[in-house]
């Protein structure tokens, strides 16, 4: 736990009902003073009481005596509970699905509380550990400042292209450096100057935001800055879980765009990066146009995957695409900081020669083999899952396989879509040698393979992806490489749905 | 929670008032639905009501069955913004009729 956030209080009590109003108590208690509105103390009541009835109701035996801890953690801008039990194993059948939209005469709200939860909390995180038992983990953010009231929308667009070939802007020497917790509203205003309200993170809108999580450790914000003060443009790494860190949210405010202050940024960044122990980067590249592929291919990213229909329709970018026709489909780049020894992984045969296609292209080596009779790690799966609802997308980590990995990520995939998530991307270890027994059947499924990523937290892993409703038009991706080119035709050859 | 019951107009009018959860949702099935097997007409008012989780749902949707199976009509009014959202959320405001106030619910 770093400085910015603070343990603020475990309970643990038995696996009965009567103290749960307590429980329900300390909650609002914590989340007023956390700063939370009466309505957001409310909410978190409600989720909280739902999440502890999951737990009394399927995580243990009849006649059980058990306990489990409810664990309260605030940062500068939300408050975390954690509940963690080791009841029950996780048995996708017994959870119910609810659906608003059944029949009110067949609706019998299984399913409720967890779809409540969903509602009413801003993130939500669930994770199968195993042995170690089961952690749900909700998340709410306290009222926080957008930049909209102080900010002056202009009255005509401006409509911006990049600088054609022999326009150089007057250069200005820009202070490259990190950013100072006082400049977040600037940088909000930076992304709002470049995205409109469309970008697809919105806590990137929230000041408040961008100055915790830099505190935090989940965001290394740097800015450029002219030498009258003025915020010229913004560049990040960005902090996962179980992804390698990714180089983003570049943004140079359309007055400054050709002064090359991005290059800079992206340089700093990385030395930041060496100097923090990281491996390697990765980097999401639109392709609604060409422009951040060009750039990213100068700092040195290569490509080692597609993320399809990644971001909502609503990203937009001001002056260069402004309407985009279907949800945004990104370049997943990677470089690495230090070159990993060459290794052994565990690739799908049918998909081995496009694996090590990428692997070259992104400078490493592996050798791919397979095991005549892999085992799986556990009986039971280790599955994380991450729904970002704003985005319509849910991450799927499988951290160990078990006996029942094909099952729970059914089981998933059934929950995501009931809350209409459109896209999941889904990360199978490529250190598993369970991982080509896996990757058939969920292509039966309906997965489609899209790419691979180093540095994830479990190792090399394969990206597969899953589309609810949505329709890729293949032609509408701008793309530069050859090898970005070669593998989204591909994609489309193994995509049943493609035209 | 605090549950009263009056007939007005022949109508069951029930007033329900503070938390409706997992704690407090059984005293109110109890109330409401022996009324809910034998009434054709019945309004809640919830202007009193702060707080519902999915138990107390669940109490109005066996209250909504009970009546709808006899013909009969269950009103609900005076929701709070909060509880309307709940309601929302569960898809119940598509199933349920909810109107703004008291006499609008007696009066329908």
């Amino acid at each position: 736990m770093n400085a910015s956030t603070k343990d603020l209080g475990t309970i643990r009590i038995p696996n009965t009902m009567e103290l749960l109003p307590a429980v329900l108590a300390f909650a609002e208690k914590v989340s007023a003073i956390a700063g939370f509105s009466s309505q957001d103390q409310q909410k978190i009541m409600l989720a909280l009481e739902e999440a502890c009835l999951q737990v009394l109701h399927h995580s243990f035996g009849k006649g059980e005596e058990a306990e489990f801890d409810i664990r309260f953690v605030g940062t500068t801008n939300k408050l975390e509970i954690h509940l963690h039990d080791m009841g029950l194993p996780y048995n996708p059948a017994e959870i119910p699905v609810f659906d608003p939209e059944a029949d009110p005469d067949q609706q019998d709200l299984g399913g409720l509380g967890t779809h409540l939860i969903r509602s009413v909390m801003d993130e939500y995180q669930y994770n199968n550990l195993g042995i170690k038992g089961k952690e749900l983990v909700l998340i709410k953010y306290s009222d926080a400042r957008e930049i909209s009231p102080e900010y002056t929308v202009p009255n005509e667009p401006e409509v911006v292209v990049p600088p054609k070939g022999g326009e150089t802007p007057e250069p200005i020497d820009f202070d490259i450096r990190q950013m100072h917790s006082d400049e977040a509203v600037e940088v909000c205003r930076c992304v709002y100057d470049c995205y409109g309200y469309s970008y697809a993170n919105e806590n990137i809108y929230f000041p408040e935001r961008v100055s915790a999580m830099n505190q935090e450790g989940r965001l290394f914000s740097a800015v450029a800055v002219t030498p009258q003060g003025e915020m010229g443009g913004h560049f990040a790494l960005i902090y996962y879980d179980n992804l390698p860190a990714e180089i983003g949210i570049a943004v140079t405010k359309k007055k400054f765009r050709g002064q090359g202050f991005a290059r800079q940024l992206g340089e700093f960044l990385e030395s930041e990066a060496v100097n923090q122990g990281l491996r390697g980067l990765q980097v999401k590249e639109v392709t609604a146009h060409p422009y951040t592929q060009k750039f990213c291919i100068k700092l040195g990213y290569n490509d080692c995957g597609l993320l399809l229909a990644h971001s909502p329709k609503s990203l937009s970018f001001k002056g260069i695409a402004d309407t985009l026709k279907q949800r945004n489909s990104d370049v997943l780049g990677f470089k690495y900081l230090k070159r990993p020894a060459s290794r052994k992984i565990y690739a799908p045969l049918h998909h081995r020669s496009m694996i090590q296609h990428l692997y070259s292209n992104i400078g490493d080596t592996v050798e791919c083999t397979l095991e005549t009779n892999p085992q799986p790690s556990g009986e039971q799966c280790v599955v994380q899952v991450k729904v970002h609802h704003l985005r319509s997308l849910a991450e799927m980590f499988v951290m160990e396989s078990g006996t029942d990995t094909i099952p729970a990520l059914k089981h998933e995939m059934r929950k995501v879509f009931v809350d209409e998530i459109q896209v999941i991307e889904l990360y199978l270890s490529l250190c598993d040698p369970m991982t080509p027994q896996y990757v058939p059947q969920l292509e039966q499924l309906g997965f489609i393979f899209t790419g691979i990523l180093p540095e994830t937290a479990q190792g090399d892993s394969l990206i597969m992806q899953y589309f609810n409703g949505v329709h890729i038009d293949y032609d509408q991706i701008v793309l530069v490489t050859d090898v970005a080119k070669q593998l989204l035709e591909y994609i489309r050859k193994n995509d049943l749905h493609a035209g | 929670m605090n549950v009263s019951i009056t007939d007005v107009n022949s109508a069951t009018l029930v007033i329900v008032e503070g938390r409706l959860d997992t704690m407090t949702a059984g005293s109110f099935e109890t109330q409401v639905m022996p009324l809910a097997s034998v009434t054709t007409r019945m309004v809640i008012d919830m202007s009193g009501l702060e707080y519902i989780s999915s138990t107390g749902l669940r109490v109005f949707l066996l209250a909504q069955k009970a009546i709808g199976q006899k013909g009969g009509s269950l009103v609900l009014c005076n929701l709070r913004p909060a509880i309307r959202e709940i309601f929302d959320i569960a898809g119940f405001s598509k199933i349920f009729s909810i109107v703004e106030d008291r006499e609008s619910a007696l009066a329908s």
